[in-house]
């Protein structure tokens, strides 16, 4: 092979894409090391089947679609679901704005790190790398709807993890404490 | 307003046309299953507030931001490197 010349583009996609990348691969694997060779894996897979790519598509999608399809057949394989929290990826995190700070950064890696993997992946597309539904859902290679129905309940297994649903808990619950009130709670009970 | 608890609360159809296609009948058990998933519990469907959302949006991007920040290791690049001499080299 002589004209195996590869388009200067490609390799300059690719490297316009690495910090992305290597962040979804931290951010879904949890785990500094095991994110390494996953990158390391997808980089070789993506040289190796460039020709699929087509051209005119979005190529960050694209190689995010093997990252991922690389990550779970591991996972599939291992069976194992709840990433790894590796301290490094924990304390990576020094400074932080004021809005946020009253939460317990790590807190909040650990809530990830226990959402399933199919939910982190879909929160992870669309609520960090800032993907469209549609985008999320040609990636994770799954309908629209499940990616939205995926981000929703990330969102609130998150938010149940970390103690930020008491509003929207008490906002549902009032109906049924106004049973508790003492007017009602002196009305003799019928049955 | 005030919904008694007869009537579960308004869902829009597209939510739960969303909820029905996040559970296929046929989907893989390890990688679904360990959580609450089956809907109409009530708990799942709860809406976050605004504040609880943004939240969760600000630490999500911070803790992505800060990674994409820095800077690529080069055992990735020295990667693209050695795959792109090797091709010239064939």
């Amino acid at each position: 092979m002589t004209v195996g010349e590869t388009p200067p583009t490609f390799r300059d996609a690719i490297i316009r894409s690495m910090p992305n990348l290597r962040a979804f691969a931290i951010s879904l694997c949890g785990n500094p090391h095991m994110a390494n060779d996953l990158v390391q894996e997808t980089l070789l897979k993506a040289w190796s089947h460039r020709e699929a790519f087509v051209p005119g598509t979005n190529h960050k999608a694209w190689l995010f679609t093997i990252l991922r399809n690389t990550y779970f057949s591991g996972l599939r394989k291992s069976r194992r679901e709840v990433a790894d929290i590796d301290g490094d990826a924990a304390g990576r995190l020094v400074t932080l704005p004021d809005q946020i700070s009253h939460l317990e950064f790590k807190d909040f890696q650990k809530a990830l790190a226990g959402l399933s993997a199919d939910q982190r992946e879909a929160l992870l597309l669309v609520g960090a790398e800032g993907f469209s539904y549609e985008e999320a859902a040609i990636v994770a290679g799954c309908a629209v709807g499940t990616v939205k129905s995926r981000v929703n309940r990330a969102r609130q297994r998150l938010a149940t993890e970390l103690g930020l649903d008491q509003e929207a808990v008490a906002g549902k619950v009032e109906p049924i404490a106004a049973f508790k009130h003492p007017i009602a709670a002196s009305l003799p009970s019928s049955s | 307003m005030h919904t008694t608890d007869k009537n579960d609360e308004p869902k829009s159809p597209a939510q739960s046309a969303a909820s029905a296609a996040a559970a296929p009948s046929g989907s893989s058990p390890g990688l679904n299953g360990g959580l609450s998933g089956a809907n109409g519990d009530g708990i799942a469907e709860v809406e976050l507030t605004e504040g609880a959302q943004r939240l969760i949006g600000l630490h999500l991007k911070q803790l992505y931001q800060q990674i994409v920040a820095e800077p690529v290791p080069d055992e990735f690049l020295r990667l693209l490197d050695e795959l792109e001499q090797r091709e010239r080299e064939t």
